[in-house]
């Protein structure tokens, strides 16, 4: 096994004012190749986690390392070169070239005073290319769809050359087949050694990741551990707090989450 | 019962257009022709009516005990013609430090330091009789309302082109003075009358023998505004003053304005190229030498940059301008008037009219534009 | 549109920024020869670098005019010019908000208090001037530190306190054209608060040229880093933008550059907020070229507007009328163009 890249321990976080934390006692750790997802209600503190994983929120209990080291006394550029985020799909103010765009993640390596040099551009082109959007080069972020837009935002954070990504709600506003699409991408991102941790709220997506699952339930509590062990039905039941059935399909060789829906009357 | 709601809300649509346009005309002062001093007594015999500036009939007493003299220049005309007495507010500005000198009770008027828009009640207070004021119609409506006796006794427009005509008008200004706060302040007039005669009889028997190519041209600077760029504009009495020193005024053919005084361009000034520059309401003649804009100016080249005496009120508008003049006469024309001793004229006026033994240093301080140590 | 094209484009801007200045230092209400206008600034050069004077065929009022009168003026305008420009652009850049503009936080409200303060007590032109500079920065200081008080160090929370502060020194303007007495000071602080170079001397433009020129050489150098910034304080953050940093730096040099604009020529709206829209609509959102173009066509607008404001009428228009009549019309346009999108 190899040396986590992130570590979480003991990670309880409340906000200033209230009594109750938001969640407590979170506990995981990712290594390389790893793929971590969490599954939660909504408002049981997904984006907290998160903003908390990324240095956002720094008022919590408990400790984040990263390559051992506490987040919280990383300067943040050695921190980007480290770990990098994809935030959720939104449209952009302004109108950059997916090209431009893509290279705002060499910003990291490059200092202060400094613009792109030819060599940041090459490697922009190669995450693009790598992401199999080349078409897509000299369009304007805010002309391209929903889908597009996600991978050209992972394209980014493959430049960014952090070993570590963690992605929020990746498959939100995108249509099926761009989910399964992502999806795709990022089961080879993590082939191919980078560990990712993301939130969802489908579990059918965590099955197909086939990694470790974190679910956040409503008390705050984190329950992680491998896919099977975590991933049960009435686990899941609780959860989203609906009649839904696990299933195991031949045909696919995997399991399923299917809603029960309402039965129709005979 | 929509119809009638229509109809009733274009009929308030219509009224209220209505009401609109009959608000009354623009702000700012009345364009009445030149004040003619007119009273016509027979509504009292403590009080007559007299037409001001306005054109407005206004009942005023005969002798005024109480007076409100806010219009700039009325405080020193009052002073002038004897009867600063009677006067118990005045214009902030014109209670200056040489009035405060020469009439010492100035230090204990009522110092009214918006006098433009002035607050009717604080003049109620002081039981005031009689306000002399600049002719905005506003203000004077407003104090006509609270039921005081307000009279516009400003110049809306210039009325005169001509060293004659000014002079006349001149004299028109301190015969509405002297006609308005009753007495026996026209017999002091007259006396004033007859010295400003006297001394523009011997300006011009002197500046007559040139020709007016002569006349040296000048640069005559209000205030220290704009950095010596706001001067005094054509029919401003500063230009009548220059006039009858013997000098011609740069500024003359200015776009008019209605205040006649007003902002030039450095550009118009270096074009001018003026022989003499004259600092009226300031003091700082670094103003003008310390600015590389103005060094390539006659004027500066040759260091005639001058700062203009200031005395019971500026000379170039209160009753000293016949000060102001001689003084002008020998700034322009040292050679023609060697003789004319300024520090013994000062002091003979000061003594004359104001009733006020004025020292050699003090003569001297008045002429410097500096406050009396 | 290639990066080449762009630079080509900049290139272009900087050309007739020169050609502009050139021909508007030949425009006055004294007529000067162009020949002669040539001549003396050759002169100027000759003499004081090669030492070697030309043959002098022009008078002292000439020079006076050409070197004491119209290029400081034309200097001034240029740094106003390109000072409100880049302020604008850097600021729309970091709040996210293409209807940001320079007095955001409150800078030109402080520094038109400043000066009024200083007009009321009748200080000399340099003493405005600098009182003018310590109130813009006494503005945006207490701007910036409002986030702090409450420990939420979001830019919603800075455009808020902004908008408290202007407010608060908009009440004190108030309160000086109250006291100012009408005859000399009151006109005073109103044609101060309109904008005019009308008084500028070398003097003054040399006490604030190096301060602006420092601002203006660290905003371009950070102009990539306002495109990070335009992504969004989190995105930023997670690309290794010290956020509070680069903005607190960016607000540092638009204050610098505007307090130092304000302090030349009184305050002048509309162009912060014009010309960066210009600029974007020519080369494009990249602050690479957009902020590099802002600085070159602000500075060229604001030597046309001055030549106008000194050469219409008889009198001088305050520049700030100029710049609405001009601005709100182009503004106007620039949205139907719809390079505006306003979310």
């Amino acid at each position: 096994m190899a040396e986590p890249i992130l570590e979480v321990r003991d990670l309880t976080f409340s906000y200033e004012g209230f009594s109750t934390p938001v969640f407590r006692d979170i506990s995981f750790s990712v290594s390389p190749g790893d793929i971590f997802v969490i599954l939660g209600a909504n408002g049981a503190g997904k984006s907290t986690l998160l903003n908390c994983m990324t240095g956002i929120l720094t008022q919590y209990r408990g400790e984040i390392l990263l390559h051992g080291r506490p987040l919280r006394q990383i300067p943040i550029r050695e921190r980007a070169l480290m770990m990098g985020y994809v935030p959720q799909v939104a449209v952009p103010t302004f109108n950059y070239t997916v090209r431009d765009y893509v290279v705002m993640g060499r910003a990291p390596h490059i200092g202060l005073l400094g613009t792109p040099s030819e060599e940041e551009y090459a490697r922009a082109d190669a995450a693009i290319r790598e992401m199999g959007i080349e078409k897509l080069s000299s369009k304007l972020v805010t002309r391209i769809s929903g889908g597009e837009r996600q991978q050209v935002q992972i394209a980014r954070v493959l430049t960014q050359g952090a070993n570590l990504i963690i992605l929020d709600e990746p498959t939100n506003h995108l249509d099926f087949g761009n989910q399964l699409k992502i999806l795709d991408i990022i089961k080879s991102l993590s082939e191919q050694g980078l560990a990712i941790i993301l939130t969802t709220h489908m579990p059918d997506h965590a099955i197909l990741l086939d990694g470790r699952i974190g679910i956040l339930d409503h008390t705050g509590h984190m329950t992680a551990g491998a896919l099977r062990d975590v991933l049960t039905e009435s686990a899941l039941k609780q959860l989203y707090d609906t009649d839904l059935r696990l299933l195991h399909i031949d045909e696919l060789g995997r399991d399923i989450c299917v809603a029960v829906g309402r039965r129709k009357a005979p | 019962m929509k119809k009638i709601i229509s109809i009733l809300l274009s009929l308030t649509l219509i009224l209220g257009l209505l009401a609109g346009c009959s608000t009354p005309a623009a702000e700012g002062e009345c364009d009445s022709p030149a004040p003619s001093p007119s009273a016509s007594s027979g509504a009292g015999a403590d009080t007559v009516l007299y037409t001001d500036n306005c054109g407005r009939e206004v009942e005023i007493p005969t002798d005024p005990q109480r007076i409100a003299a806010l219009y700039g220049p009325t405080f020193e005309a009052s002073l002038l013609l004897g009867l600063a007495d009677r006067v118990v507010a005045s214009m902030g500005g014109s209670l200056t430090a040489w009035a405060q000198v020469v009439y010492p009770r100035a230090a204990e008027i009522a110092s009214i330091n918006n006098p433009q828009t002035p607050n009717v009640e604080d003049l109620t207070a002081l039981d005031v009789d009689l306000v002399m004021h600049w002719s905005t119609p506003d203000a004077l409506e407003n104090m006509e309302n609270a039921g005081l006796t307000a009279l516009g006794l400003s110049a809306a427009e210039p009325t005169w082109s001509t060293t004659d005509e000014y002079v006349q008008a001149v004299k028109d200004e301190y015969r509405t003075y002297a006609t308005v706060l009753g007495d026996d302040a026209m017999e002091r007039y007259q006396l004033w009358e007859a010295y400003f005669d006297e001394k523009l009889d011997y300006l011009d028997s002197r500046i007559s023998t040139l020709s007016q190519e002569d006349y040296p041209t000048v640069y005559y600077i209000r205030s220290n505004e704009n950095d010596g760029l706001q001067a005094y504009l054509n029919h401003h009495g500063a230009e009548g003053e220059v006039m009858l020193a013997g000098g011609t005024l740069v500024t003359g053919d200015y776009d008019a304005s209605v205040n006649s005084y007003g902002t030039v361009t450095m550009e118009d000034v270096i074009g001018w190229d003026p022989e003499i520059i004259i600092l009226g309401r300031c003091t700082d003649t670094g103003m003008i030498y310390d600015n590389p804009a103005w060094s390539s100016i006659t004027a500066v080249q040759n260091g005639d940059v001058y700062v203009g005496p200031n005395g019971v009120f500026y000379w170039d508008s209160s009753s000293e301008r016949v000060l102001n003049i001689l003084w002008l006469a020998k700034l322009l024309h040292p050679d023609l008037f060697e003789d004319l001793d300024m520090v013994a004229e000062v002091q003979e006026y000061y003594s004359t009219f104001y009733g006020y033994d004025l020292s050699e240093e003090h003569a001297k301080l008045i002429l410097a534009h500096q406050d009396p140590a | 549109m290639s990066h080449r094209t762009k630079r080509w484009m900049l290139a272009g801007f900087a050309v007739v920024l020169v050609f502009v200045f050139l021909i508007c230092l030949c425009v006055g209400r004294f007529y000067v020869p162009p020949l002669q206008t040539a001549r003396i600034l050759f002169n100027c050069l000759a003499e004081g670098i090669f030492h070697a004077p030309l043959e002098v065929t022009w008078n002292d009022s000439m020079e006076s005019i050409i070197l004491n009168v119209r290029f400081p003026r034309l200097l001034a305008a240029v740094l106003v010019g390109a000072g409100l420009s880049v302020s604008g652009a850097a600021y729309q850049g970091v709040f996210k908000n293409p209807l940001v503009s320079p007095d955001l936080l409150g800078v030109s409200a402080g520094a038109t208090v400043g000066a009024s303060l200083a007009i009321l007590l009748g200080c000399a032109s340099t003493l405005i001037q600098l009182s003018a500079l310590a109130g813009g920065f006494l503005a945006v200081f207490i701007t910036v530190s409002i986030p702090k008080l409450f420990r939420n160090n979001s830019s919603t929370m800075l455009v808020l306190a902004g908008i408290i502060i202007a407010g608060f020194m908009s009440s004190l303007q108030s309160l000086m054209k109250y006291i100012a007495d009408p005859e000399v000071e009151l006109s005073s602080i109103v044609f101060w608060t309109m904008g005019s170079l009308a008084s500028i001397k070398m003097t003054d433009v040399l006490m604030v040229a190096p301060a602006m020129l420092a601002a203006f050489v660290a905003v371009i150098a950070m102009r990539w880093r306002v495109n990070l910034l335009s992504l969004g304080e989190s995105e930023a953050l997670s690309l290794g933008v010290h956020v509070s940093r680069v903005r607190g730096l960016l607000i540092l040099c638009s204050t610098v550059l505007t307090a130092c604009s304000v302090c030349m020529c009184g305050t002048i709206g509309w162009i912060g907020l014009v010309i960066p829209h210009f600029s974007r609509l020519i080369i494009g959102e990249d602050n690479r070229y957009m902020i590099p173009a802002s600085v070159l066509l602000g500075a060229s607008f604001m030597v046309i507007v001055d030549t106008f404001a000194r050469n219409l009428t008889g009198s001088e228009i305050p520049l700030s009328i100029i710049t609405g009549v001009l601005g709100t019309p182009v503004f106007i346009w620039l949205l139907k163009m719809q390079k505006v999108r306003v979310q």
